[in-house]
């Protein structure tokens, strides 16, 4: 059985960075699929190829989806593969938040966890009884029963920029026992935290040829013995790494650092100490924080977002993320923003977090995207992003040239970013 | 997070979204002229679909179970006190009016009501 896996694009923020990373939802999906399958994986964001040509003779095509801005995009694909009578199943986190539009567009839709299930999918196919929907939302697998990522399936000189390899993706756990504002985790993976045992994480770590990765566990703070557990097990294997949050306890940070921890994404929602601690305790341990920065919140007016961006600047973040506030499916902010009549846009293109979509509660849609704007420019004003990521490579370079892991980069890459020519301007010539 | 629970009598199971267990707080008063239910979202407790995500089918479904007139349901939806610091979660409650289809309730809309409308509503 030939099988083609289709990661659609999606519209990249202007005036950002664009990083792309390999993407974990189709080697996870590959790691569970029953031997004798032939499969080619094709990711639009950077593989030339044509999906359409590429999906041509195969007697199924996947379209995993990750984004909510990537679903009208796998959507239409589907739409024009069906008419060329391919069958199309969809899977991923955006098929399940989307899950009764995708439906129009598909042959199947498969929602939930993998692991253990796609035999049986295929079984059906092969007998013509492919289910319209498998719904296994909340029946998760056992947790041992996921394997190592399907890495191998990935265009490895695809996910380089001058040479130098993206982190890949790596989880040690599901769920997750937090339910917060504007995330759709709960509904998506559970509410009960879903820790993989420590010999399958170290089975995955040992597989990863990848010195640098990104731990990409909803939050690492669960539970502290659980964590500090994880970073035991991580620390034979000399990776570099970052995260969601960390535990706030020294022996707990002491532990993250010695097993690599190299920057944490930490949410910062005020301007209170309790941030300008969190952030310096951190750094204390010699981890890195990116600022996650959440704007339009019902809390925040033009001056707090103002403040905020200063406060951000004193408490010297190592780099910040802006976003703006987007009423995804199944959060509690998309379900007050429809009571309260202020989603102003359901194209699922503009849900890219960068642009505003719903009526803030102290300014206009328009200021509100203006200070996104100004806050990405204030911020990097002084030091652009690629100078302050250039720095933290350099932490990482050092850490792993100490260890005797360094790689250095792929000199045949140098010239290109993710799969393309680097432009004259963009080489500095 | 606390659930301020003033306004549920019981906790009332249900296969929300994707036949996904869920689960919310119900108050059912028995007035004269009308019937009202105040449907609470637990947020913390409930692992499965929002209230305000499937309130027309728990509309459709309480109405039939609780043997309620439709004609004179009083749907309203609680979100309870949590104690958090964001705004977002302070208490609010919203009448839902929904449009008919047979004994579905469909197309519901939200306006916004204070506590004291809402115990105006429960009371004699």
């Amino acid at each position: 059985m030939k099988i083609e896996l289709i990661y659609p694009r999606w519209k990249k923020l202007e005036g950002q960075t664009t990083f792309h990373l390999p993407p974990h939802g189709p080697v996870v999906m590959a790691a569970a699929l029953p031997p004798g399958v032939e499969l080619d994986f094709l990711d639009e964001n950077v593989d030339p190829r044509d999906a359409l040509a590429a999906c041509e003779g195969c007697d199924l095509v996947c379209i995993s989806m990750m984004l909510t801005s990537q679903v009208k995009r796998g959507w239409a694909l589907a739409d024009q593969l069906r008419a060329r009578g391919l069958r199309v199943l969809f899977g991923g986190i955006a098929s399940m938040l989307h899950a009764e539009e995708t439906l129009a567009h598909a042959d199947a839709l498969f929602l939930g966890e993998v692991e253990g299930r796609l035999g049986a999918v295929l079984e059906d196919l092969a007998h013509g009884r492919l289910q319209k929907v498998y719904n296994f939302m909340q029946a998760h697998p056992p947790i041992e029963l996921v394997g190592p990522a399907r890495r191998s399936i990935l265009r490895d000189e695809l996910y380089h920029h001058k040479g130098v390899r993206m982190v890949d993706l790596f989880h040690a756990s599901r769920g997750c026992r937090f339910k917060c504002y504007p995330c759709a985790v709960a509904y998506l993976g559970g509410r009960s935290f879903r820790p993989r045992p420590m010999a399958r994480v170290a089975e995955e770590l040992a597989a990863i040829p990848n010195g640098r990765l990104f731990v990409v566990d909803n939050s690492l703070a669960q539970d502290k013995e659980w964590e500090k557990e994880l970073f035991r097990t991580m620390i034979p294997f000399k990776k570099t790494w970052c995260s969601h949050t960390i535990e706030d306890d020294d022996e707990v940070l002491a532990l993250a650092a010695q097993a690599g921890a190299w920057y944490v994404y930490q949410a910062v929602f005020d301007t209170s100490d309790f941030i300008r601690q969190r952030v310096k305790r951190y750094h204390d341990h010699g981890i890195a924080v990116e600022g996650t920065v959440l704007l339009g919140l019902d809390d925040q007016t033009e001056d707090s977002i103002r403040r905020l961006i200063d406060f951000l600047l004193e408490i010297d973040l190592d780099l910040a993320e802006f976003t703006v506030l987007t009423p995804f499916p199944h959060t509690k902010c998309r379900d007050d923003l429809r009571k309260q009549k202020r989603i102003l846009s359901d194209d699922w293109d503009r849900y890219t977090a960068g642009e505003v979509v719903f009526q803030p509660k102290h300014m206009s849609p328009a200021r509100l995207q203006e200070l996104y704007h100004l806050a990405w420019e204030t911020f990097y004003r002084d030091e652009p992003q690629s100078m302050k990521m250039m720095k933290l490579l350099q932490r990482a370079v050092a850490r792993e040239r100490a260890l005797g892991t360094y790689r250095g980069r792929r000199r045949d890459l140098v010239r290109q970013s993710f799969g393309r020519e680097l432009t004259d301007e963009e080489r500095g010539v | 997070m606390r659930t301020d629970l003033a306004y549920v009598d019981e906790v009332y199971h249900f296969p929300g979204l994707w036949e996904v267990p869920s689960l919310c707080g119900l108050k059912l008063v028995r007035r004269p002229d009308r019937q009202v239910l105040v449907v609470t979202e637990l947020f913390d407790q409930n692992p499965g679909t929002s209230v305000t995500n499937f309130c027309a089918e728990l509309a459709t479904r309480l109405t039939a179970e609780r043997g309620l007139d439709p004609d004179k349901l009083v749907f309203v939806e609680h979100s309870p006190e949590t104690g958090s610091k964001l705004e977002s979660y302070a208490e609010s409650f919203y009448r839902v009016s929904f449009q008919r289809d047979g004994a579905r309730f469909v197309r519901p809309d939200w306006s916004e009501l204070t506590r004291a409308e809402v115990d105006a509503l429960l009371a004699p």
